[in-house]
């Protein structure tokens, strides 16, 4: 009879073992950040759409300059990429509560920080190249780095991909661009600009 | 004076326990020590990387490991024959020591110890959730920029793994080397506890056969799981000692328990729900088992898994997540059917996968439907302990594109 009693108190140990790991977990978990949607930032992300003529592979919020005072959303959009695509553009767009902080959030995506942000990427850190049409946008800064491959693959020379910084108004643009030509991707600057203008001019009688 | 023959055959295995330790710590040990390789090797083949690409490298690696494997079956045969509880405790003593001696390797057979760190920093240090944010999105953290591989990928473990990798952060904080052995040494003491849990099992599931030693054996002197626990910190063996723990209430007739336990495996890793529709079958169909019983351990261990895992899962999307890493195609049955059809057919990898499933998953559904069929019509532990195993065994090999549990 008390060996009974004891199997039957042994039996819930498990059990509450269990409930009282899960106690911990939700205590923990109750306050725990994750990425919202931000349609703001997924609008402008998805603006070059007809002019990159690119099928959408991907689009999800995404945590660029997360951690960066005034932070409000972002999202990144992936356009081609696919063996038959005949490039691929990745836009990232991240948008702030005011100008001041989507300066300051910018002015940390220096060449030697986006290496640090995308390093499975980056085969050389980004340099600094001249572009041979003036871009709109408050800031920008245009560089290029070698595209890393998986090892099996070897090119027969280096992949050089377009990665340019924009900011304009409250929104930090990085747009990420492999097999695109130039002057095309002057309008894709140029529709995110805009679509940025627009955005923010539509917010404004809100607030 | 002539010993008697159970004392021979024990010395014999703890002379075989000795000559395996040598082997680890020759071939294993000095080779990748910590104090000769402290840094992350960030390398697509890290082991050649440490070893060197020439055939010497290759050789001295597949040297110690056929070594090393020879010795670990023969300690297998002589551990069946041993009844002794010198033997159960010589077994445990063993498994210490061999993963005190991996403990200061450098995992160069697993970069996902960097990732785990960074993902106990983002739960614990960042208060985020690491199956929405990766290592990546942390660039100012002294840890995230050490993580070599996956950086900008989330990573998909369930909640017990980031509560247990949150004592090892609590404890080694910003240090690399202590984090890398925090998680070394939590690893190796789940792979103790499935080592003392499996000799148990054994006793128990075929009581006379004296098997407990040998299943020791089998997992605590099994130099692949100590090179992957010990050495590398796989998390595998977390959810592997509950679903052990899970088997072991049901041998134990803890009804109530069997369902809370298999849900901590769940919330380690999610594979294992594969194994809820095996326990229940055999349950409800084992009249030994009150209905009850079976029904409020099921309603408690749904309960214990919600809880967990609900708020992880705010703001992911689970099943875009499950896609993306059920699309990986690597060292598994599946990959080999991947490649030869790409030899074979026109067509991009996505397509191939789904052909491949195409074939494999019907396969796969049909043999668990009779596994679980054969189960009905059994009554013993060792029975459902064997569905256990072909389930898995069927999911790695039918359901899985790349072995990772």
């Amino acid at each position: 009879m008390a060996q009974g009693t004891r199997g039957k108190r042994r039996a819930w140990w498990p059990a509450v073992s269990g409930i009282a790991a899960v106690a911990c977990v939700l205590v923990v978990a109750a306050c725990l950040g994750t990425l919202s949607h931000d349609s703001f930032a997924e609008a402008v992300a998805l603006a070059p759409a007809p002019t990159l003529n690119l099928p959408v592979r991907d689009s999800r919020p995404y945590w660029l300059l997360r951690r960066q005072p005034g932070w409000l959303g972002a999202h990144k959009v992936i356009f081609g990429g696919a063996a038959s695509d005949r490039g691929r553009t990745i836009i990232r767009a991240a948008r702030f509560r005011d100008e001041a902080s989507a300066a300051l959030a910018a002015a940390r995506l220096t060449p030697a920080y986006m290496q640090r942000l995308w390093p499975a990427e980056m085969q050389t850190p980004p340099q600094p190249v001249a572009f041979p049409v003036p871009l709109p946008g408050d800031t920008v800064l245009v560089t290029e780095y070698g595209l890393r491959l998986p090892p099996e693959e070897v090119p027969t020379e280096a992949i050089l991909v377009q990665l340019i910084v924009l900011r304009v108004g409250r929104t930090v643009i990085v747009i990420d661009s492999v097999g695109i030509p130039r002057e095309e991707l002057a309008l894709v600057v140029e529709a995110l600009v805009g679509a940025v203008k627009w955005l923010e001019a539509a917010e404004r009688p809100e607030r | 004076m002539r010993l008697r023959p159970s004392l021979n055959r024990l010395h014999a295995l703890a002379l075989v326990g000795v000559l395996l330790e040598l082997v680890l710590l020759i071939g294993v040990l000095y080779p990748f020590a910590l104090w000769r390789v402290p840094d992350v090797v960030a390398a697509s083949r890290p082991l050649a990387r440490v070893l060197g690409h020439e055939w010497t490298g290759a050789v001295r690696f597949t040297g110690a490991v056929l070594l090393a494997s020879t010795l670990f079956a023969v300690a297998a045969w002589l551990a069946g024959t041993q009844v002794g509880r010198g033997a159960r405790a010589l077994v445990l003593a063993m498994t210490v020591v061999y993963s005190l001696s991996l403990l200061p390797i450098n995992p160069v057979g697993a970069q996902d110890i960097y990732h785990n760190i960074a993902d106990a920093r983002t739960v614990w240090h960042y208060r985020d959730n690491p199956l929405v944010l990766p290592p990546a999105a942390y660039p100012d953290d002294p840890l995230a920029g050490r993580v070599p591989a996956w950086q900008s990928t989330p990573s998909l473990y369930g909640p017990v793994w980031y509560l247990l990798a949150g004592v090892v952060t609590a404890i080694a904080s910003e240090g690399l080397l202590a984090n890398v052995l925090g998680h070394k040494a939590l690893t190796a003491l789940f792979l103790f506890v499935v080592t003392a849990l499996a000799i148990r099992l054994a006793d128990r599931l075929k009581p006379g056969a004296h098997m407990g030693a040998a299943a020791g054996v089998l997992v605590g002197w099994n130099p692949l799981l100590q090179f992957e626990t010990a050495g590398n910190a796989h998390n595998d063996v977390v959810m592997v000692a509950f679903a052990l723990g899970t088997l072991w209430a049901m041998s134990e007739r803890w009804w109530w328990a069997v369902f809370p336990l298999l849900a901590l495996a769940v919330a380690t890793k999610y594979v294992l729900v594969v194994l809820a529709p095996v326990l229940l079958v055999w349950l409800l169909a084992r009249r030994a088992a009150p209905r009850a019983a079976v029904i409020g351990s099921l309603l408690l261990g749904v309960a214990i898994g919600v809880t967990a895992m609900v708020p992880f899962m705010i703001g992911v999307d689970l099943l875009d997540a499950f896609w993306r890493e059920g699309c990986f195609v690597s060292a598994s049955p599946a990959a080999l059917l991947h490649t030869l059809l790409g030899r074979l057919l026109p067509s991009d990898g996505l397509q191939r996968l789904t052909l491949v499933r195409a074939v494999l998953w019907p396969m796969g559904a049909a043999a668990y439907v009779v596994v679980l069929w054969r189960l009905v019509r059994a009554h013993t532990e060792a029975a459902v302990a064997s569905a256990c195993f072909w389930v898995i065994v069927l999911v790695l090999v039918l359901g899985l594109s790349w072995f990772g549990p």
